[in-house]
């Protein structure tokens, strides 16, 4: 660098500091910002990885009933020693490893009339959904405030009127084809320990979701994975299997299959729904549980026109109870 | 062409703790004001350029660990900040006149009540070098400034900015005879 090379530097720094970057510091303010936000993703990473561990285990589930079913309609129609007049579908798998009539045989018996998949979600393939709306191209954006959200998304956009306490919203997240108009928004709740997420995307129709249970949102069956009840837990553990460790927060609260309240609704503790997958032996991923033992839950519902998605360290009631809390969305 | 005088970052990865969020925290003591008014250069707005550095940052932390430490971790964090700046300027409406840096309103006077882009013109008419830098054609300032003000060599700027060295050497000693020529004549006429 020549001498004048020099002196123009220093009159570039001098001129440039006074003039354009005046005022302009990447202060405390800023870096807490930046922390903040890899803590958002951290935790919504660990959220992602469960989720996707519940939909593997909602999934698996599904594929395993449907599996059962298809061997138990195929079986029959190849098996010589049918005896005449046995149900056609009902059948015992003997402890010796062949298949017997329910009429003669012993064993475990195995409930192949399935009536509950008659109203199961339709399977995904490879994990997407036939009929999952195609990836998108646009921007996204921050938009400042709720209000600013709300413009960008449209009618329907609405907060929830309830979150469990100690939560706050915390951020806010945009998405469309340009800046300013949403076609999805998420907001970023926080507490202390916990955070959820809610997204609101525009769909002509209702996405369909692998679920462990439904629910009553606003009239309408929706989808949710969440721990079971502890007592359900037990339950479905069986005799040998340790029970998985129950959600933080079983009390009074709504019930996940009925959407009522969960004291008052007679439902029995222990019924077992087919939507419901067996709880893991002890050691294995439980759906609903984090692994560090906090709840997880995620809950699909659609309304006028909006498809809805809540995901996080919730319990299914208070996930189903921030649903209920949005209005609905008027008819789209 | 040699690295400025004066440019005292020779600190590349290897000086860097490993731990992602260890470097994080000294990126931004060491680059902050670096990375923020390089984006608030481009964009020419303040809260783009605050939204532009964080993401900066962001992608930093997320890719720390494959970064190679081919370049210094300044220049890493420049082209990052360039590339995403260019990818904003991009999306934004090509109805939108691109901001001269030199017309910059400054918050701090919108919030005082004054003519922002008067005071800043008032100025910039005072001052020597800026003045005349707002002379020259657009394509000059992002050398002069990633030069001068950043203190990078042309190889690093190139490379921030995906340019031939070439070209980026050709534009600063072509922005720099008319910075001469302009500061010259001005010195006469005074």
């Amino acid at each position: 660098m020549t001498l004048t090379d020099r002196e123009m530097a220093r009159k570039f720094k001098e001129e440039a500091d006074q003039l354009w970057f005046r005022d302009v510091h990447f202060d405390e303010s800023l870096k807490r910002k930046v922390l903040g936000r890899i803590a958002e993703e951290r935790a919504a990473g660990a959220a992602g990885r469960l989720r996707n561990r519940i939909r593997k285990a909602a999934l698996g589930a599904l594929s395993l009933a449907a599996a059962a079913a298809l061997l138990l309609v195929v079986i029959p129609l190849v098996s010589p020693g049918q005896p005449p007049g046995a149900p056609a579908g009902v059948q015992v798998l003997s402890g010796a490893g062949g298949m017997e009539s329910a009429a003669g045989g012993s064993g475990v018996p195995v409930d192949i009339f399935m009536e509950g998949d008659a109203a199961a979600p339709a399977p995904f393939v490879d994990g997407v959904h036939p009929v999952a709306p195609a990836a998108r191209e646009g921007v996204s954006w921050t938009p400042l405030s709720a209000e600013e959200a709300a413009e960008a998304f449209g009618p329907g956009f609405a907060l929830p009127g309830w979150v469990p306490e100690g939560f706050s919203l915390r951020q806010i997240g945009a998405f469309g084809e340009r800046e300013g108009e949403a076609h999805s928004v998420t907001l970023t709740y926080m507490s202390e320990e916990r955070a959820f997420w809610l997204t609101l995307r525009k769909a002509e129709r209702p996405e369909v979701f692998p679920a462990r249970e439904t629910v009553d949102i606003h009239g309408a069956v929706e989808y949710l994975n969440a721990a079971p009840p502890e007592d359900r837990v037990r339950a479905e553990a069986g005799a040998d299997g340790a029970p998985p460790a129950p959600p933080q927060d079983t009390g009074r609260g709504v019930s996940p299959d009925t959407g009522t309240d969960a004291s008052s609704s007679g439902t029995a503790p222990g019924a077992v729904s087919a939507r419901v997958a067996p709880a893991a032996p002890a050691g294995e991923i439980v759906p609903g549980i984090g692994p560090d033992g906090t709840p997880a839950a995620e809950l699909y519902w659609f309304s006028g026109g909006i498809q809805y998605e809540l995901h996080g360290a919730i319990t299914g009631e208070e996930a189903v109870k921030i649903a209920r809390s949005i209005p609905a969305a008027p008819p789209g | 062409m040699e690295r400025p005088a004066g440019h005292d970052d020779r600190v590349d990865k290897v000086d860097y703790p490993a731990d992602p969020s260890a470097a994080l925290e000294q990126m931004m003591e060491r680059h902050g004001n670096d990375v923020l008014r390089t984006a608030y250069f481009y964009m020419g707005d303040r809260h783009l350029a605050e939204d532009v550095s964080q993401e900066v940052f962001l992608r930093a932390y997320r890719h720390w660990t494959s970064f190679r430490g081919d370049s210094t971790v300044k220049t890493w964090l420049t082209k990052i900040t360039v590339h995403l700046c260019r990818d904003r300027l991009r999306r934004k409406s090509a109805a939108e006149t691109p901001t001269d840096p030199a017309l910059i309103r400054l918050d701090a006077e919108r919030a005082a009540g004054r003519n922002a882009e008067d005071e800043a013109m008032h100025r910039l008419s005072r001052s020597g070098f800026l003045s005349k830098l707002a002379e020259l054609p657009p394509h000059y300032h992002e050398a002069l400034y990633l030069y001068y003000y950043l203190d990078l060599s042309t190889r690093e700027i190139a490379e921030a900015t995906g340019t031939p060295e070439g070209t980026v050497r050709g534009r600063l000693s072509r922005a720099r005879e008319l910075l001469a020529e302009r500061l010259q004549r001005e010195e006469l006429t005074s």
